[in-house]
């Protein structure tokens, strides 16, 4: 026998009730205003819910809206719950499961929720994902950097005449790519150049001044075709909304849940073009290769790339925090390359009479 | 809030007339994962049964002198509202980014994009109706689906009315560089409370927009001058202002809520969860979230004279879950 309080649907007077539960239902027994016994029966088919809520069940009875309902004042009633109504719909909802089995259910719920989320990181997202940038056509790629490119445009700062030049120095260059390659000078002191999707290659003028041969020169477009061709700004914007997407499935979208994950997509997302920016050195050196040119060149880009950063600070510490690999680790990998893979080079008459053009006006 | 129990307990045998939350932070949790597990094995699907679950939850750990809130809605209920939630989000957003596209084409190509811009801002102007009509189904939903005592909530204001709300007070609001967007934002708190019935109980909501914006003004003033330490106390106002403005009415009876809440409580229950949340790299927001209903529950207060043991249950508001799914999905916080 439990106590309980109970509210038939009709009015809000709260009784209080006596229950006894075996194989059938609930027997109810309950005083009314005017002190006379009264007595209810609920089958078990026909109770819809049961919440334990603490040390509270909640039973709720019913076929349609509003619900009768008993809250009982302690949750041993659950034995006799166990004993007689274990069959029942209502006793097996997924959470009364769990309940049930007890801590090592939701241990095992804790692992598989681990193993599931580094399946879904590991394997099956990034298998999803390839699918997906591979499948991107190559003339939609063009339509995304169509409004980057219109916006550099309108800026004034293009050097039509050097676009041309850089140009016709990527033609004379054999690169193994599925792209209509397209040249971009801009004319700004920024030591840096940039591969957007579709086969723009962007380089500043102020990378140019720097650059002292056309091996890094061809270095440089090397690495920035790479890029291009192994599509990673396409692959970041998947990467990048899938997993996002994915947190917010399993986590919820709570403020704070969805801070950490952003931050943990930040830092992904750094390694990611790290990851990116090896790739991209691995093509430049096989451009290189194919050109039978110095593979010195690739290690005087980065050389050039270091003296350029020098004085700031270039630690193991920031490796791990920034979006390049450091310029040392670069020059490592590049004389590695050297090294494992010797090959004969000659000079490029052609290419060194373009490059000397595109210096003319330094 | 202890001692004022026992004095309102001693004399005579009262219902102290506090709310009180009486969640747990680790019967949340195991909730918390086993959604978790759910969600992650069906892709996501589970999310409806999900919410149901926690909703369900949080109502029934909230007590009133003496019983708690039931919310009644199931997830087989709202995975249908999820399921046309998503066609209709993903027409109207699909819509867009293909009008976007071919849009971009015609630049390329020199075409005039004049008819594309057009059906661009419809699709626009669809997906903000989509707002207020979110706002009611979901109020509409939601109040059928909860209870008090055995008796229902209901929703009974309109659409349209909502709708003529959300145009003046966007229209108002621009052409008063934002201001008039307090008193916007009072006016969907008062249609809100003014069309909620608990059986015979009808709701009220007293506060104007002037009072929000003078509170929003001085307050804006205040954290300017103390480095936003004010914002503490901001908030508590904010919650003040809310809560002590929700009026109840029985017939002759009246009632109202009144939010004892201080800055230096909030600033605790802030500063706390956050350490909570970030040392334990987020598997504690249950825990967070527990102390926060406590607090919600413990500092409100209910005044006056309402006959709680005698609220008539009206008819039953027949509703589906398809505006719960869409006002969902726009995460709209109005309260």
């Amino acid at each position: 026998m439990y106590t309980g309080q109970y509210f038939d649907g009709k009015t809000s007077k709260p009784r209080v009730v006596k229950v006894k539960i075996n194989q059938l239902g609930l027997d109810i027994t309950y005083d009314n205003s005017f002190g006379f016994e009264e007595k209810i029966f609920w089958d078990h088919q026909s109770i819809n819910r049961l919440d334990i809520q603490g040390d509270k069940v909640i039973v709720q009875y019913g076929e349609t809206l509003p619900y009768e309902s008993i809250t009982f004042d302690t949750n041993k009633c659950m034995d006799d719950f166990e004993r007689f109504a274990f069959s029942h719909p209502y006793m097996r909802t997924s959470h009364n499961l769990f309940k049930r089995w007890g801590v090592k259910a939701y241990l095992g719920a804790g692992a598989s929720v681990l193993a599931l989320m580094l399946f879904f990181y590991f394997i099956l997202i990034p298998g999803v994902q390839n699918t997906v940038t591979n499948n991107i056509p190559i003339s939609y790629e063009k339509t995304l950097s169509a409004h980057y490119i219109a916006a550099l445009e309108l800026t004034g700062d293009i050097d039509s005449l050097k676009s041309k030049q850089l140009m016709a120095f990527i033609e004379e260059l054999n690169i193994d790519t599925r792209y209509d390659l397209q040249a971009i000078v801009l004319d700004q002191d920024i030591v840096n150049a940039m591969a957007l999707p579709g086969g723009y290659v962007v380089v500043y003028t102020g990378i140019l001044k720097k650059i002292e041969s056309s091996e890094e020169l061809s270095a440089l477009i090397g690495h920035e075709v790479g890029h291009v061709e192994l599509k990673h700004s396409l692959r970041q914007l998947v990467n990048s909304m899938s997993k996002s997407l994915l947190l917010q499935a399993v986590l919820g979208s709570d403020a704070l849940t969805g801070m950490i994950g952003e931050l943990a997509g930040s830092l992904d997302q750094m390694a990611y073009s790290r990851d990116a920016e090896r790739e991209a050195d691995d093509f430049g050196f096989h451009v290189l290769e194919e050109n039978k040119l110095n593979p010195q060149g690739m290690v005087d880009l980065f050389e050039r790339l270091k003296a350029e950063h020098d004085g700031m600070p270039n630690s193991e510490l920031l490796n791990l925090v920034s979006t390049h690999p450091s310029t040392d680790e670069r020059i490592e990998n590049a004389n590695m390359w050297l090294n494992e893979k010797p090959y004969d080079f000659t000079h490029n008459e052609e290419l060194d009479s373009i490059f000397a053009e595109l210096k003319e006006r330094d | 809030m202890d001692t004022e129990h026992k004095q309102q307990e001693t004399p005579v045998k009262k219902p102290k007339r506090y709310f009180s939350y009486n969640g747990d932070g680790w019967e949340l949790f195991k909730i918390t994962l086993v959604n978790s597990l759910l969600s992650a094995l069906t892709l996501g699907f589970y999310y409806p049964w999900a919410k149901a679950k926690l909703l369900s939850y949080h109502y029934s750990e909230t007590e009133f002198i003496g019983s708690r809130f039931s919310f009644h809605g199931t997830g087989k209920e709202m995975f249908k509202g999820f399921i046309k939630a998503i066609l209709i989000f993903g027409g109207i957003i699909g819509g867009m980014i293909a009008v976007n596209l071919l849009m971009q084409n015609a630049i390329i190509n020199g075409e005039s994009v004049i008819a594309y811009m057009l059906i661009y801002f419809g699709l626009y102007f669809l997906f903000l109706a989509l707002i207020p009509l979110a706002i009611v189904g979901s109020a509409k939903y939601r109040a059928a689906r909860s209870s008090f005592r055995g008796i229902h909530f209901k929703y009974i204001g309109t659409k349209k009315t909502m709708i003529g709300i959300f145009l003046k007070g966007i229209f108002l609001s621009i052409i008063t560089f934002g201001i008039y967007a307090h008193w916007f934002q009072a006016n969907i708190f008062r249609e809100l409370a003014k069309n909620t019935r608990l059986g015979n109980i009808k709701f009220r909501f007293d506060g104007s927009g002037g009072d929000l914006f003078a509170l929003r003004l001085v307050d804006g003033l205040l954290m300017g001058i103390t480095f936003g330490i004010y914002a503490f106390k901001h908030q508590s106002n904010l919650h003040q202002y809310y809560f002590n403005n929700l009026k109840l009415e029985q017939g002759e009876l009246r009632g109202t809520l009144e939010a004892e809440t201080t800055g230096m409580g909030y600033f605790k229950l802030i500063f706390i969860n956050g350490l909570i949340v970030i040392f334990t790299l987020g598997l504690g927001t249950p825990w967070a979230l527990i102390r926060h209903m406590k607090y919600i529950a413990e500092t409100t207060r209910f005044k006056g004279k309402i006959d709680f043991d005698n609220i008539e249950q009206g008819e039953i508001d027949p509703t589906d879950a398809t505006d719960e799914g869409i006002f969902d999905m726009l995460d709209i916080d109005i309260a």
